[in-house]
């Protein structure tokens, strides 16, 4: 029998394929702490299927833009899953979002699984799992990430179309300024200013709470 | 070269940064941020912005519909796979004391150390010597060490070089490149770095695309030789 939860039922995701379907989704960001808090104290399948009910899909289409066929990129998202469920201790909701923290391990499996498929084998067979696992986060101090989520969700919510289309094209679909030039039409300068001002913005609130603004 | 408009250190701009949180970097390009972020906490803070959105739009994007089973087939495999386990706070404070060189960041020293790669430098003549990391893909891993006060016969590339400098540091014409500066040259550029005589020697990380094209002959002649 499954567990009666208290979390904040999610808003659906819209948009629609290809667009700038950067909406917010209040609540999402509690459901999904709590629903980690569940697995790791609880071994609670029923969260694990919730958190996959909600991300694989979307996981299938981050990889899907990588030029992944359907099936593999399904193999993926199971993977990611699976670590989610194994490696749930060391979530941190202290010091970063589930969104975040997934997005990263889908990145380093994805990695990871062109390291494997590759033909031209690397040096060391070791070597694409390392890089995937190199950390990044030296400013690795705890934030408020509620907060910090809902500033940078926000941020995205009331960026102009055309700017949330640019964020949506780079850091979903993947592709170079110059990919994203010729898909849009616009000159190379433009995009870069549209993607690197509401960057900076979105910088500027995450060092806020971070307390090392300069 | 490139330098970012938003900070006082030089980088690699904006749009190679989106494209290592995006996850299309090369392995070795990728090492090279991974470590300068580890030594500048501002671009570290730039990456955590890109991610930030990485994993805002990964929650609220359009997803791609999963085959029927998809689910089941999850749940049949947390049956062989282990149980979640509650990170213990004294595991990292456990964690033995690095015996890494103080110009290793730890980015590399896991690198090195998860790929059993022990450093064997080799010298080169000229005060250089240089430790192999990796090759793929015609990309090459290296750090290089050279002697303070050397000046590097003028060349150009064949494709892109990215130094990141773990000790010491040079100049190229006015502009100096020091600790945790990454310095990106194309095949358009040709330069002449003079490392600083400071007392240290110059240790940096290279990923280099094809090999250096050296406008003395000499240096020409000798490249098969020395390995560069």
């Amino acid at each position: 029998m499954r567990e009666q939860r208290q979390y904040p039922q999610a808003a659906s995701a819209s948009g629609f394929k290809g667009s700038a379907t950067v909406n917010a989704l209040p609540g999402r960001g509690d459901r999904d702490a709590y629903l980690m808090q569940r697995i790791v104290k609880a071994s609670d399948r029923s969260a694990l299927e919730d958190i996959a009910s909600h991300y694989a899909p979307r996981l299938k289409a981050w990889l899907m833009y990588r030029g992944e066929q359907s099936s593999t990129a399904e193999d993926i998202a199971q993977d990611v899953i699976i670590q989610v469920w194994v490696k749930a201790g060391k979530f941190d909701p202290a010091k970063g979002t589930f969104s975040v923290w997934v997005f990263r391990m889908t990145r380093n499996c994805w990695i990871d699984h062109k390291r494997k498929h590759d033909r031209l084998q690397p040096t060391s067979p070791d070597i694409m799992s390392i890089m995937a696992d190199a950390p990044v986060d030296a400013a690795d101090v705890a934030v408020d990430q509620n907060e910090a989520a809902e500033a940078v969700q926000s941020e995205l919510a009331r960026l102009p179309l055309d700017q949330k289309q640019m964020l949506h094209l780079a850091f979903f679909e993947g592709l170079s300024h110059s990919q994203i030039a010729e898909r849009t039409g616009l000159a190379l300068g433009t995009v870069k200013s549209r993607i690197r001002a509401p960057l900076k913005k979105m910088q500027n609130r995450l060092e806020n709470f971070r307390g090392v603004n300069r | 070269m490139n330098m970012s408009s938003q900070t006082e250190f030089h980088s690699v701009d904006e749009e190679w940064l989106a494209s290592y949180s995006a996850g299309g970097l090369s392995r070795a390009k990728r090492l090279l941020i991974s470590c300068q972020a580890a030594l500048r906490p501002e671009l570290s803070s730039r990456l955590s912005a890109m991610d930030a959105v990485g994993g805002a739009l990964l929650q609220s994007a359009q997803g791609e519909a999963v085959s029927d089973g998809f689910l089941s087939r999850v749940m049949d495999k947390l049956d062989a796979s282990p149980a979640p386990v509650a990170q213990d706070a004294k595991d990292d404070a456990q964690t033995e004391p690095s015996a890494r060189p103080a110009w290793m960041p730890s980015p590399l020293e896991d690198f090195l150390s998860r790929a059993g790669i022990d450093l064997k430098w080799k010298k080169l003549g000229f005060g250089v010597e240089r430790a192999s990391l990796s090759t793929e893909n015609d990309e090459e891993l290296y750090l290089l060490k050279a002697r303070p006060g050397l000046k590097v016969p003028q060349h150009s590339h064949k494709g892109e070089e990215w130094a990141l400098i773990l000790q010491g540091g040079y100049h190229v014409g006015e502009t100096g490149y020091g600790l945790g500066d990454l310095h990106r040259e194309d095949e358009d550029c040709t330069h002449m770095p003079i490392v600083d005589d400071h007392g240290e020697a110059c240790i940096t990380l290279v990923a280099l695309e094809g090999k250096l094209k050296f406008s003395n002959p000499v240096m020409r002649m000798l490249r098969p030789i020395i390995g560069i």
